[in-house]
């Protein structure tokens, strides 16, 4: 698999090479998946507010800027790498590179640019602790999950997802120069939402993952043992949401919160378990639980902080 | 099949248009990194495309080093203990 990703890549390079010109700066941005750096950025911004003790407001600031810089590298690090699977897919093959719209060396040198930039600016304004765990979200979403994971198994966004759970971790650790119970659930609430959340996308994207030749578990397994794995992921999303209220880590706003959008987030998932549709363009409740799922993890996220904060729920 | 036939047709497109552009008078010679084979010039139209971008990453990138600058200077001011 990963031969034939290097092959690809190097085709795709020739043929790009033709025709591309001076990418325009609104590529670069669209090189850094603006609409995932919103989630990733407002459970960084979470875990910053929710972590006991204060941070002065220019260090608090630069630490979500180094948060939002390297997820931003990470996902132009991933789109050079998947230039050439993003081209065979309908969803990604308008992004600038595959589209060849820019350059695959200007992608690199600009993500490389980024990742460095954050890790260096959060040990040197920040904490070390927190630039390392930035540093090392970057090498698992980068090189783990992109070059690894992603062509190698159905399992990719199972640990993949872990990428993608630091945010909140790396917010707390800024303001605390440590890591404790609490922003360890948070990344558990992100590395098990992460699941369900992605599938429900891959059941209604199938064929194009089929075509690119990435193994998601609806290409590999079927899509009746991804809607049965999603159920799963969402009973145990429930006990791990509702978790920080019975240890005492948040208050009740936030418990009976947690409890009310998990179980509906179950809801939909026992709908989508149910529903046994094959027809893309039929899968409405696998779209549901898609749309939903990205609300569900925000609000979440942002009574947490409410509990923490407003009513010092902890 | 429909993505073969949907890349052959890009591939031709593209390879149109380099022909066109090789016809034209040169009036600028802009190797752009890997984006463009060296050697190839570009007609007015596609310079001005060029500079037009180039001019606009440029003044983006120094608005991106003023704001780094103005950052670094706050973060040695709060170090330093100047600010809280």
């Amino acid at each position: 698999m990963t031969q034939t990703v290097t092959d690809r890549n190097t085709q795709s390079d020739s043929m790009m090479a033709d025709y591309a010109i001076v990418a325009d700066w609104r590529d670069f941005i669209a090189l850094t998946k603006p609409g995932v750096l919103r989630l990733v950025v407002f459970t960084g911004l979470a875990g910053l507010l929710a972590a006991p003790g204060s941070i002065n407001p220019i260090i608090g600031f630069t630490a979500i800027l180094c948060i939002t810089l390297a997820a931003a590298g990470a996902a132009t690090l991933n789109q050079w790498y998947e230039a050439d699977i993003d081209g065979i897919m309908k969803r990604t093959s308008k992004r600038p590179l595959p589209s060849g719209r820019m350059d695959r060396t200007s992608a690199l040198h600009f993500g490389i640019g980024l990742s460095a930039l954050s890790v260096f600016l959060m040990g040197v304004a920040v904490n070390w602790l927190a630039a390392g765990i930035l540093a090392f979200s970057i090498f698992f979403y980068a090189v783990i999950y992109t070059m690894w994971l992603k062509p190698n198994t159905p399992h990719n966004i199972v640990i993949g997802g872990a990428a993608g759970a630091f945010p909140p971790v790396i917010g707390w650790a800024a303001v605390t120069g440590d890591v404790t119970a609490l922003p360890i659930i948070l990344f558990a609430i992100i590395f098990i939402w992460t699941p369900p959340h992605f599938w429900a996308l891959a059941l209604f994207v199938e064929a194009d993952y089929s075509k690119a030749g990435i193994p998601m578990l609806p290409v590999t397994h079927g899509k009746a043992e991804t809607r049965k794995q999603m159920l799963g992921y969402s009973v145990l999303l429930l006990l791990v949401t509702i978790l920080p209220w019975p240890l005492g880590l948040t208050g009740a706003l936030y418990g009976l919160f947690a409890t009310g959008l998990s179980a509906f987030f179950l809801v939909l998932a026992v709908q989508v378990f149910r529903a046994k549709q094959d027809d893309a363009k039929k899968m409405r409740y696998e779209k549901k639980l898609f749309a939903y799922s990205i609300i569900y993890l925000f609000v979440i996220f942002g009574v947490l902080v409410a509990d923490r904060i407003l009513l010092g729920g902890a | 099949m429909e993505q073969k036939a949907q890349n052959a047709n890009s591939r031709a497109q593209a390879v149109e248009g380099l022909a066109k552009r090789e016809s034209l008078t040169p009036e600028l010679d802009v190797s752009v990194g890997e984006g463009r084979a060296t050697g190839q010039h570009l007609n007015k139209e596609e310079s001005a495309k060029v500079l037009k971008a180039q001019r606009a990453r440029a003044n983006l990138m120094a608005i991106g080093l003023f704001c780094l600058c103005i950052l670094f200077f706050m973060i040695t001011i709060v170090k330093i203990g100047l600010w809280g």
